[in-house]
């Protein structure tokens, strides 16, 4: 791939701060440092670090690792300790220079009657201020659950798939959509990524956990996001292993993953592989109205299968590099590749009728280098973390059939037509490129302060190609350009014995774009910049009123900029809209939870979020003239409540249940773009769901065929109550309703007592139901999946 | 007093009623002995339209809220009456055609079809016949007529004619307007070029006349007096009288959408009753005679007499497509087509122009929806006087159809 990018200064300072900040490195020879993983590899956080017979006591960060002065002593013992761990006692020598790579073994002993409190470090992350949830995806590790799945239990967030496997997708969260909502993967922007590369296609086996901000979004994920923020984090594991599974589904679904990392100690050579092959005809049945050959549509729908709605999809991830060593933490080259092909079968919002595509496709591929480097103590006190990618992605949309398709595989020749299945014939090719980059520094001050610092920029430009359409040509011809700057200042403080944790933060957004402006004939063309700058800000604190309780409060006045296609329109049918202003939204979240712990190892875990988003220039699209436009619509309201509630007995049983209520309301005092008095002020917002929620068991049994095995039943309930495609005050009966949907699925799931080897087998939409996200786009009925999950490390 | 007390007095009764009984009791319907009904847009145009009956247009306020039939939304309709049935039909691809009759009183499909792409213009040939012309945007594509039997919404012919294209130009047909005659339909149409729908080519009136019911061509005839005939989006662009003369307007507005705009003066042309060709005694220069406004909409209100919407201000490309603008250009005026006067109506104030305008005749008077971005109005309009009443404001950003089944 070329890495001939458009740097222009900004990004070229970024780059040498970069750079320059690689070269710095300090000695620390005189310090003994070590991380603490368990059994499974896992950072633990917390434990407690002591040299025998001294006073210091060090506590492993979030990382797991650990780093004090040596004793002037040649030699000493070192113990850690951590509650439900045996104590790790080691003999070292001064005269070593080494990282020390520390295992604990959970105590073997039942501990009845003593109660477990170590902290993961998900749980950590979920006693942030922020209003959050941390899912950790391990037990999805064995499962045929994908991301969304894993998603859709989260409280406030419901993902809507248009069908089967690699299909569309609209991610909501708290009300929010779309662009308004950024997800991430390890803190770089995902959008950016291609289509290639999405939550839809994203292997749960190489995700450590999900990071779901609500509202109020850390300086650390730098975007301009609305309503929140997901940041899928990958497997950080320390340890040599070896993960391959392959998944067999209904509809010749095929899905693998092989991934792999292999650590030296010795010198910290990291290497590590994530790849994933993704494979379904998605060849479902549905039910469709079938007009007879005079054109009338008959009163009984006919069941057929989808026959163009296949998707495959790929990637491979290699990062080398060094971890672990005195001048960086983490310092890793990556290179990914991923592709995909997807079918189309019918267009993305049918209303009564659905007409069948039989050729309509789309194939993206990206090419993506990365550079991450991280050390803790840089200079004293100072922590950076930093990375730099490179993104070369494609997009092809092909649309050029001379044929007419019908449910039953039946096609008509058209030719000569310029008519293709969905539009006009298309065969448009988008090549982007993008450059990110994200440079994070933190400061810790005397007595448990925090100043954070973070500057992101990221560099876009598309260029196209259709010598079908001079529609994509107009827009595309010529390259558009984005680039955006997010600065990030926070300042973080605990009080009270750290019972008070605040943090305040400011944002700085800069953002150009240039493109082309074209009129409705697309023959007059002129170049348009558009330069802004805006500040937000935000604080998140909390409370911890008892050992087991806390409350929290986060505000964020959130930006975000229109993109390129919502200004310069797109030539023809979209008309430019050059002063489209930025979406802001007042975001606020109150929140209490409690975390319990009792005996019998029963634990209680409870959450409450009150939320509130007054979203203000709000963008949509409005019909204007003979055109479409992206416009600001006034005011958009959202309060709402969001609840979780899980209990697990003997820790081997888990019931949990979560539930969201939004009420989303038009606040617009007129009709967009005129002065007639708005009819529906007050209005639910239509074609957002808006009362849902989940019940999920878990049961887990051991010793089922050998000691120590593990046999697992999960058993996963979703419930989605109606809601209405339009504003449902317009006439007498609202005929376009979106059902209430209840989802069921079933998964049983088997490790051996080595964990090596992982059989599971998924029964989803249990009861056949027809369901469905959006009007009249039915998703699969009851379908079956089985998992194979070969697991080594060491 | 008494008025007040009868509706309560109602009201209670219903309540009354609707208490006792178990469940499931239909709610009262009061039956519609007007046949009329209205059809409004509502918000921003991705919602839906809604279809409802009414008991008079401009007496009482129009309002969808919790009244009528919904629409498929997402997408501009286009409405039409043929006979006694009542055409909704989507403008987007992939959406259906739906027929509505009043039984009893009440509003009432009577049928749903699906064209294979989306209707362009509506017309009909008889009480229970639907013309309606299928036609791509985009490309060098054949236009396609359907024959449509509104007693069941079925499809009973389907003739693929280009009408005109000039390949080498990409210039393709927009169909403007049909009349059917006893054994001839007349189709007004403009030439576009197939990409941007620009107009090079529009300085010639031209209307190509079919045998019906076969629907083959007979002959295209021109016009050279006259610009293109008819506008987009409108079905408008041939009228007929009593004495079945056939007028046809040329706009010439880039308002209206003709870019580049054709140097001939916005005018009026006849075709003379047992005529197929245009009668080369009548020339209606309306520019003139109106003193420089531009025709974007004619409907015939009998007695010789139209009413025309008209371009006062044609500095704007696409400007009368904007019935919620704020930046009106479009007024009202009653045309006598043989004593050739121009008489503005002067209770409609300057308004937005719109796609496919509904006007309606009933009682000798004319009703038309006038909208801008502060409402949209129906006016009642008397061609005799050439003078106007308003409603009260709708609840719409505007009426889409106005139906009068009688």
């Amino acid at each position: 791939m070329k890495l001939t990018p458009h740097l222009n200064i900004k990004s070229k300072l970024l780059l040498c701060c970069f750079i320059s900040s690689i070269a710095v490195m300090t000695s620390q020879n005189n310090r003994i440092k070590g991380c603490v993983t368990d059994k499974q590899g896992k950072e633990v956080v917390g434990a407690h670090v002591t040299i025998i017979g001294f006073q210091e006591t060090n506590i492993t960060d979030y990382n797991g690792c650990f780093s004090f002065l040596k004793p002037k002593q040649k030699n000493y013992t070192l113990k850690v300790s951590y509650l439900g761990y045996e104590n790790y006692i080691q003999e070292l020598n001064s005269e070593e220079i080494k990282t020390l790579d520390i295992q604990l073994v959970e105590e073997a002993t039942a501990l009845t009657g003593v109660v477990i409190q170590g902290k993961s470090k998900a749980e950590k992350q979920r006693e942030q201020a922020y209003a959050i949830n941390v899912i950790k995806t391990d037990i999805y590790k064995n499962s045929n659950i994908d991301v969304n799945q894993v998603l859709n239990q989260v409280p406030g967030i419901i993902v809507r798939k248009e069908g089967g496997l690699g299909s569309s997708f609209d991610l909501s969260l708290n009300g929010l959509s779309g662009n308004q909502v950024r997800i991430f993967i390890d803190g770089i922007p995902m959008n950016y990524f291609g289509s290639s590369l999405s939550l839809n296609n994203f292997p749960t086996n190489v995700i450590e956990s999900i990071e779901v901000y609500k509202g109020v979004v850390p300086i650390h994920l730098p975007a301009d996001a609305l309503g929140g923020a997901i940041n899928i984090i990958t497997n950080k594991n320390k340890k040599n292993y070896l993960d391959l599974t392959y998944s067999l589904g209904s509809f010749n679904t095929h899905i693998a993953s092989i991934n792999g990392q292999h650590y030296n100690k010795e010198n910290g050579f990291t290497m590590n592989l994530k790849s994933f092959y993704n494979y379904s005809d998605n060849d479902y049945k549905i039910d469709v109205f079938i007009p007879l050959s005079d054109g009338r549509i008959p009163s009984e729908k006919t069941t057929v299968k989808r026959f163009h709605d296949a998707y495959t999809s790929k990637m491979v991830q290699l990062e080398l590099g060094v971890t672990q060593k005195k001048y960086a933490d983490e310092l890793l080259f990556g290179f990914l590749f991923s592709d995909n092909y997807k079918e189309l079968q019918n267009k993305p919002l049918p209303d009564k009728v659905i007409f069948p595509f039989g050729e309509v496709h789309e194939r993206n591929e990206s090419y993506i280098s990365t550079l991450k480097y991280k050390k803790k103590q840089l200079i004293k006190n100072v922590d950076i973390s930093s990375f730099i990618a490179f993104i070369n992605a494609q997009k092809k949309y092909i649309d050029n059939s001379d044929f007419k398709y019908d449910w039953f595989g039946n096609t008509t020749n058209i030719v000569p037509s310029t008519t293709g299945e969905y539009y006009r014939k298309t065969d448009l090719t988008l090549n982007q490129k993008n450059i990110i980059s994200n440079i994070n520094l933190q400061y810790h001050l005397y007595q448990n302060q925090l100043l954070t610092f973070n500057l992101s920029s990221n560099y876009y430009r598309i260029k196209g190609n259709d010598p079908l359409s001079e529609q994509n040509l107009i827009q595309f011809g010529n390259p558009s350009t984005t680039n955006k700057y997010v600065a990030g200042l926070s300042y973080s403080f605990n009080n009270f014995n750290k019972k008070l944790n605040n943090t305040f933060f400011v944002k700085g957004y800069d953002y150009k774009i240039n493109g082309i402006e074209t009129d409705p004939t697309g023959i007059n063309t002129k170049t348009v910049e558009r330069k802004e700058d805006y500040l937000g800000l935000g604080m998140a604190s909390t409370f911890r009123f008892t050992k087991h309780a806390q409350i929290k409060l986060s505000f964020e006045k959130a930006i975000r900029f229109p993109e390129n296609l919502e200004i310069l329109g797109n030539g023809i049918e979209i008309l430019t809209h050059i002063n489209l202003k930025p979406e802001t939204s007042y975001n606020l979240n109150i929140g209490y939870r409690i975390k319990k712990y009792f005996q019998n190892d029963n634990q209680l875990h409870f959450e409450t979020n009150l939320f509130y988003r007054n979203a203000e220039n709000y963008i949509y699209v409005r019909p204007e003239l003979v055109f479409k436009t992206y416009d600001n619509l006034e005011n958009v309201l959202t309060k709402g409540i969001e609840s979780e509630i899980q209990y697990t007995f003997l820790k081997k049983y888990v019931i949990g249940i979560n539930a969201t209520y939004l009420d989303i309301r038009e606040k617009s005092e007129f009709l967009p773009a005129t002065f007639i008095p708005n009819t529906y002020y007050n209005s639910r917002i239509p074609n957002i769901p808006y009362l849902f929620g989940n019940v999920n068991f878990r049961l887990n049994f051991n010793n089922l065929l050998q000691k120590n095995d593990k046999f697992s039943i999960t058993s996963l309930q979703q419930y989605v109550h109606e809601y209405s495609l339009y504003f449902d005050e317009i006439a007498e009966e609202d005929l376009r309703r979106i059902p209430t949907q209840f989802s069921q699925n079933i998964e049983f799931t088997y490790t051996d007592k080595k964990e090596k080897y992982n059989l599971s087998f998924a029964v989803n939409n249990l009861f056949d139901s027809n369901l469905t996200d959006n009007f009249n786009l039915q998703k699969p009925g009851i379908n079956f999946n089985f998992k194979l999950r070969y697991h080594i490390s060491k | 007093m008494k008025k007040t007390i009868l509706p309560i007095a109602f009201a209670f009764a219903t309540i009354l009623s609707s208490c006792t009984s178990d469940d499931d009791t239909p709610s009262v319907v009061i039956e519609n002995t007007s046949n009329l009904a209205v059809a409004v847009a509502s918000y921003g145009g991705t919602t839906p339209d809604a279809l409802l009956a009414v008991d008079n247009f401009v007496e009482d306020e129009v309002s969808p809220i919790g009244n009528g039939i919904q629409q498929p939304g997402g997408i501009r309709r286009l409405y039409y009456q043929v006979g006694k049935t009542i055409i909704s039909s989507s403008y987007g691809d992939g959406g259906t055609v739906i027929g509505y009759r009043f039984v009893d009183g009440t509003l009432t499909e009577i049928g749903e079809l699906a064209p294979d792409s989306a209707y362009r213009i509506l017309s009909k040939a008889d009480n229970t016949t639907l013309i309606a012309i299928e036609g791509a945007k985009n490309g060098l594509e054949d236009r396609v007529f359907n024959v449509i039997d509104t007693e069941n919404m079925s499809i009973t012919k389907k003739v693929s004619t280009p009408i005109e294209e000039i390949a080498d130009e990409n210039l393709i047909s927009w169909p403007s307007g049909i009349i059917v005659r006893d054994d001839k339909l007349f189709l007004s149409y403009f030439l576009v070029t197939n990409d941007n729908f620009t107009t090079p080519k529009s300085n010639e009136a031209r209307v190509a006349i079919y045998n019906y019911p076969e629907l083959t061509l007979d002959k295209i005839i021109r016009d050279t007096r006259a610009a293109d005939i008819g506008i987009y989006g409108n079905f408008n662009g041939l009228v007929t009288t009593e004495d079945d003369d056939i007028y046809t307007y040329s706009s010439s507005s880039y308002a209206s959408g003709y870019n580049p705009v054709p140097t001939l003066n916005s005018s009026i042309l006849r075709i003379k009753n047992n005529e197929t060709d245009f009668d080369s005694d009548y020339y209606f220069d309306f520019e003139t005679i109106s003193g420089g406004n531009k025709i974007n909409f004619m409907h015939y209100a009998g007695n010789n007499k139209i009413v025309v919407r008209m371009v006062t201000d044609d500095s704007g490309l696409w400007a009368t497509y904007a019935p919620t603008t704020d930046a009106p250009v479009c007024k009202v005026a009653v045309v006598d087509l043989i004593a050739k006067t121009v008489t503005e109506v002067p209770e409609i104030p300057l308004h937005g122009g719109q796609w496919a305008t509904p006007t309606v005749n009933y009682n000798d008077k004319v009703y038309m929806n006038i909208s801008d971005s502060n409402g949209a109005y129906i006016y009642e309009i008397d061609p005799v006087t050439a003078t106007a009443i308003k409603s009260p404001r709708t609840i719409s950003t505007q009426v889409r159809g106005l139906f009068n089944v009688n």
